[in-house]
């Protein structure tokens, strides 16, 4: 079934190796979006949005903690999938993201096999 | 290691250690995420000023502000130097390897600028690493957060670049850096004192509270050190922490385990005589008398296991270094320690994995203290130990009219001589019989 991808992040450099390593993971996506910060990406999403997100916490604008909140607002979003990419690795942090209604959490660094295992479930 | 033995060992002292796994941790993750190796050793670590960075990171680095909750509540600083930058930059945007081998040679600030983003994602890892890290070796540790990145040259306005002055008070910590044949570079991170200063009392309801990024307005070389007028009444704890004990302009490097005798000197120069249990002529006793006059010398290429064999031979705690039979270093127990893998000593040592050995090949003229303050053979004892407590050393070598050295005076050939049961000054036979 074709799923999509946006990844969320304020960093180009970083949305780069996050899409070079899902390739590598061997997940395939029929589309992929960008987005650089939460406001950003909860525009797209009003718009067009997609089955699964990648998404960065600390972003100027609007954080990866309120895009979660109000991506949980909007009709269509709710079946996406969220997931945290970041280098915070607070379990505190990380129970209350899960609990704002991210459906996971990995954690930077991160390997094409941590996407793997936290995305395939996902995919079916 | 565990909570209760990082807990008997003074901040000051974990923190070059964890942070060196730290960044080995943060060259893991980079291998893990990006299969890129990255080598690192620890190359120096002490107490003294942002400005001795100065031979590692020339005209061009980058800046990473990192606001730290828990034991450690303040901002500190890491620093990359512009090698690490073009290099880690060009690796994590796939660039080829003559490109980023060029950008490291002759990249200038304004291409260095159009980098800030990777740059800066580079930061984000290493404060990630260092994180986590500090959450398992640092009890008390709560949380790192990178607040600001700046690609600059940090000695042009080093007042807006650093938290403290260029010449004030910090525990620097220097790494060296290696990805295969590309051209090593160095890492380093600035403590400043203030982040080691005990916590102050809970403040009345009506007074503001400090935030933890207000820079503390006290200079940090005097609040780290009792001050002498309280002494007199109020000596400091023996089971105090120490802190960082190298003041502003002090050329050699010491490590901050040294307070308590810092304390001690301090108590005994600035006594009054009558108060002190001591012949006070003993104080003026000439170094020619009390020095060792056979220190150990050592050249600047020798490996650190070399030094370590031969100070242990020796029962030596500092060497000489001599090159061309000129005086050009000093080195001392202390400034090994810092140098070495953690891993080759307790509490790490349970860790140690076969590449921590690569650091007793280090050769000493890399983190030797360097210049050398010295003392003539006529200066009076007194002066020595005010020598020794103004720059926080403990060791001065004494050298004659003709600029030779003649020997080596240590805190331990200032007890002895204090301790001699008339306070009469130690005979040049007694002392040439024994090494510090």
């Amino acid at each position: 079934m074709p799923k999509s991808l946006m990844i969320v992040d304020d960093s180009a450099t970083m949305r780069k190796i996050i899409m070079r390593t899902v390739r590598m993971s061997g997940l395939e996506f029929d589309r992929t979006e960008e987005a650089g910060n939460g406001v950003e990406a909860i525009e797209k999403l009003k718009t067009a949005p997609v089955d699964i997100v990648l998404c960065d916490i600390n972003m100027p604008e609007m954080s990866g903690t309120e895009m979660v909140k109000q991506a949980r607002q909007l009709p269509n979003c709710k079946d996406t999938k969220i997931i945290m990419v970041s280098t915070e690795s607070s379990q505190e942090l990380i129970d209350s993201i899960l609990a704002d209604g991210a459906n996971g959490y990995i954690t930077k660094p991160f390997t094409p096999e941590r996407f793997q295992e936290k995305l395939a479930p996902f995919m079916s | 290691m565990t909570a209760q033995t990082a807990q008997s060992i003074p901040l000051e002292t974990q923190l070059p250690q964890a942070s060196t796994i730290a960044m080995q941790t943060f060259c893991e993750d980079i291998n893990g995420m990006l299969g890129i190796s990255i080598g690192c050793a620890l190359c120096q670590a002490g107490a003294a000023s942002p400005d001795k960075l100065k031979p590692f990171f020339q005209k061009l680095a980058a800046v990473y502000s990192v606001q730290s909750e828990g034991v450690l509540s303040g901002r500190f600083d890491l620093i990359i130097d512009k090698t690490a930058l073009f290099l880690l930059a060009g690796l994590f945007v796939l660039l080829p390897e003559d490109k980023i081998k060029e950008q490291c040679k002759q990249g200038t600030l304004e291409a260095a600028v159009k980098l800030t983003d990777t740059v800066k994602e580079i930061g984000n890892l290493i404060v990630g690493a260092w994180d986590r890290v500090y959450r398992e070796h640092l009890p008390g540790h709560k949380h790192l957060l990178q607040t600001n990145t700046q690609i600059t040259n940090p000695w042009e306005k080093p007042a807006e670049v650093f938290p403290i002055p260029a010449d004030g008070l910090c525990l620097l910590t220097v790494w060296e850096m290696t990805v295969g044949d590309y051209p090593p570079f160095h890492a380093a991170a600035i403590f400043p004192a203030a982040l080691f200063e005990p916590p102050k009392e809970e403040p009345q309801a009506d007074q503001p509270q400090p935030t933890p990024d207000q820079p503390q307005e006290q200079p940090a070389d005097q609040s780290a050190q009792p001050q002498p007028a309280a002494q007199d009444t109020q000596p400091a704890p023996q089971d105090t922490p120490p802190a960082p004990s190298q003041t502003a302009d002090a050329p050699q490097t010491n490590t901050a385990d040294q307070q308590p005798v810092w304390n001690a000197i301090q108590q005994l120069v600035h006594s009054q005589p009558a108060a002190a249990p001591l012949d006070v002529a003993i104080l003026n006793c000439p170094a020619q008398i009390i020095m060792n006059t056979k220190p150990l010398w050592l050249s600047p290429n020798d490996s650190v296991e070399t030094a370590l064999q031969r100070m242990r031979q020796n029962a030596a705690r500092y060497a000489l270094i001599e090159e061309k039979d000129q005086m050009v270093g000093i080195l001392s127990q202390s400034d090994i320690n810092a140098a070495i893998s953690p891993y080759l000593r307790t509490p790490f040592e349970e860790y140690r994995r076969p590449l921590d050995d690569a650091s007793l090949q280090i050769r000493i003229k890399w983190f030797m203290s360097r210049p050398v303050r010295t003392i003539t053979p006529d200066t009076p004892l007194w002066k020595v130990m005010d020598t020794m407590y103004r720059y926080q050393i403990r060791a001065l070598p004494v050298q004659d009219a003709a600029g030779s050295v003649i020997g080596l005076i240590t805190v331990m050939e200032i007890f002895h001589a204090l301790l001699q049961p008339t306070a009469a000054a130690p005979t040049a036979d007694t002392q040439s019989q024994k090494t510090d």
